[in-house]
């Protein structure tokens, strides 16, 4: 298990010294009374919470939605973390249980929405577009629709959701968010030859996705 | 591989971000960057791909305001929710911050009064009336110190008194729940004690196997079933031995199916009474094929008389 009590955010030395000296809270594990500890761990895990839930819900009201719960369960359970493990890797099993929950449930309300489909009840049903449309974004999403997506954060953001679940989480945790190897297998619960690879074919699929479109910039 | 080979362009994805990345070996690094120079479509693959990891960079973003406030305000109320519930280290503390409190006032200041009253050469009347303010000071002091102290006893002990009430509730509970229980048991008791009852009665014997051979002649008709409640405790075998005349004797054997004897009877006396008894243990006859031998016997001879057989199965 990774030994440092962060993933990747050196402890900021200005709150560390915050009036309570070198006191740690003792379920944190991070510098400055508890309320202080915790809201340096909302602002450290906020973002990679958020980006892997991103990736596996692609969604992104859905995954806004899935952290929030993760921190509340966190919150509610933090009696019972016992430090065995970092708290990093405590909150991303929390967060990977209440994705596959909500996926469960998303694909639940899709089978329902596309069995009234079938039998007629629903002709057209907007929700049932958004599901068909989540369910199949590798197609929907071409070089050419990236192209015309304007912006780059926005074609780039469009390219990221037609990866795959995994290595998309992978790319945005080690690209996004500047984790290190060791840090993403501890996250995600990844062999480190498995992040080796989703990272490297998520990085070439990636690229391929964004060529024209990067081309086109460069002339 | 040697410096002043060629870098092949087919290995740019493999090196680019090693290269980016800056853990590409110094020595291929020099290569790449050479062959860069004069292949424009490597350069090109280069600069896509820094734009690419730029623009992944830039992706990274700050909790959205009042996200953090609003989880540490929960984390707040969580712990309070927490630290309420912990009564018992409530009252430790207490016990504790009493113990450790310095004893009021009056005492001290009533020792140090002389002694600045020499210091300062103040008379007597009004280092008296100072000293009398004072002990009145620190009594009223004290007694709202004393106040605030009961108010937390009694605070807690609400608590306690709650804590007791709920705690009562959840025994008186447990009680109706073992009582209900008890009930319960003692139904299936009375209703186990019943059967038992039964089957002890002498209806449990009544026969039910009845072999019944009319003549002497032997049987080798079909083979019935004799099916036994398993409950019975006993079964009775009853041959029913009519006109068995002229044998001083008889003896029945029973076998099993193979052959091999389970039980003889021994010698009865012979007359036409009419009625040969065994008794059977349920169990002792395993379900099976079974055959009885009824023997007449004259002097040392055996003369078997009729034979009987059935395939006996319990219920």
């Amino acid at each position: 298990m990774n030994g440092k009590p962060i993933a990747r955010v050196e402890p900021d030395p200005d709150r560390q010294s915050g009036g309570t000296g070198a006191e740690k809270h003792p379920v944190l594990a991070l510098a400055g009374n508890g309320e202080e500890a915790f809201a340096n761990r909302v602002r450290e895990l906020h973002g990679p919470l958020l980006q892997t839930a991103v990736s596996y819900l692609r969604n992104r009201d859905a995954a806004e939605e899935v952290v929030q719960e993760t921190w509340i369960a966190a919150i509610r359970g933090l009696s019972g973390f016992k430090g065995k493990s970092s708290f990093r890797s405590w909150i991303f099993v929390i967060l990977l249980n209440h994705t596959k929950q909500k996926l469960k449930g998303e694909r639940r309300r899709k089978q329902l929405l596309g069995s009234a489909l079938k039998d007629g009840r629903v002709e057209t049903d907007p929700v049932t577009t958004a599901v068909s449309q989540h369910g199949a974004p590798s197609s929907h999403f071409t070089p050419e629709r990236l192209f015309l997506a304007g912006e780059s954060g926005e074609a780039l953001r469009n390219a990221l959701a037609t990866l795959p679940a995994k290595q998309q989480a992978v790319l945005r945790l080690r690209d996004i968010e500047g984790y290190t190897p060791k840090e993403v297998c501890s996250s995600l619960g990844l062999t480190p030859g498995a992040e080796r690879v989703l990272h490297s074919r998520a990085r070439s699929r990636l690229r391929r996705l964004l060529g024209p479109y990067l081309k086109k910039r460069v002339r | 591989m040697k410096a002043d080979t060629p870098f092949p362009c087919s290995r740019i994805d493999e090196i680019v971000y090693d290269y980016l990345d800056r853990t590409l070996e110094p020595r291929e690094s020099q290569r790449f960057e050479r062959h860069l120079g004069t292949c424009p479509s490597c350069a090109s693959a280069l600069w896509e791909t820094e734009r690419m990891l730029e623009g992944l960079t830039a992706l990274k973003e700050e909790p959205e305001s009042g996200v953090v406030e609003a989880l540490v305000e929960r984390f707040r109320q969580e712990s309070a929710r927490k630290t309420r519930g912990k009564v018992v280290e409530l009252r430790s503390h207490q016990k504790k911050r009493r113990d450790g409190r310095p004893s009021p006032g009056p005492p001290d200041l009533a020792q140090a009064g002389p002694e600045a009253a020499a210091r300062s050469g103040v008379s007597w009347p009004r280092l008296l009336a100072a000293g009398l303010a004072a002990v009145s000071l620190a009594l009223s002091f004290w007694v709202v110190q004393l106040r605030s102290q009961l108010e937390d006893v009694a605070s807690v002990a609400a608590v306690d008194r709650a804590s007791d009430h709920d705690r009562l509730a959840s025994l008186e509970s447990q009680i109706d729940a073992s009582r209900s229980e008890l009930a319960r048991s003692q139904a299936t008791i009375r209703e186990l004690e019943e059967q038992m009852t039964r089957l002890l009665q002498p209806q449990a014997f009544v026969p039910t196997a009845y072999v019944y051979p009319p003549t002497y002649l032997r049987y080798s008709g079909e083979t019935p079933t004799v099916t036994v409640p398993r409950t019975a405790g006993f079964f009775q075998l009853t041959f029913v031995l009519d006109d068995v005349q002229g044998f001083p004797a008889l003896q029945v054997s029973v076998l099993r199916g193979d052959g091999a004897q389970v039980w003889r009877s021994g010698a009865v006396p012979g007359d036409d009474s009419g009625h040969l008894t065994t008794l059977f243990r349920h169990g002792f006859l395993p379900a099976g094929a079974y055959r009885a031998e009824l023997f007449g016997l004259v002097d040392d001879k055996r003369s078997e008389l009729a034979r009987y057989e059935w395939e006996l199965a319990y219920e």
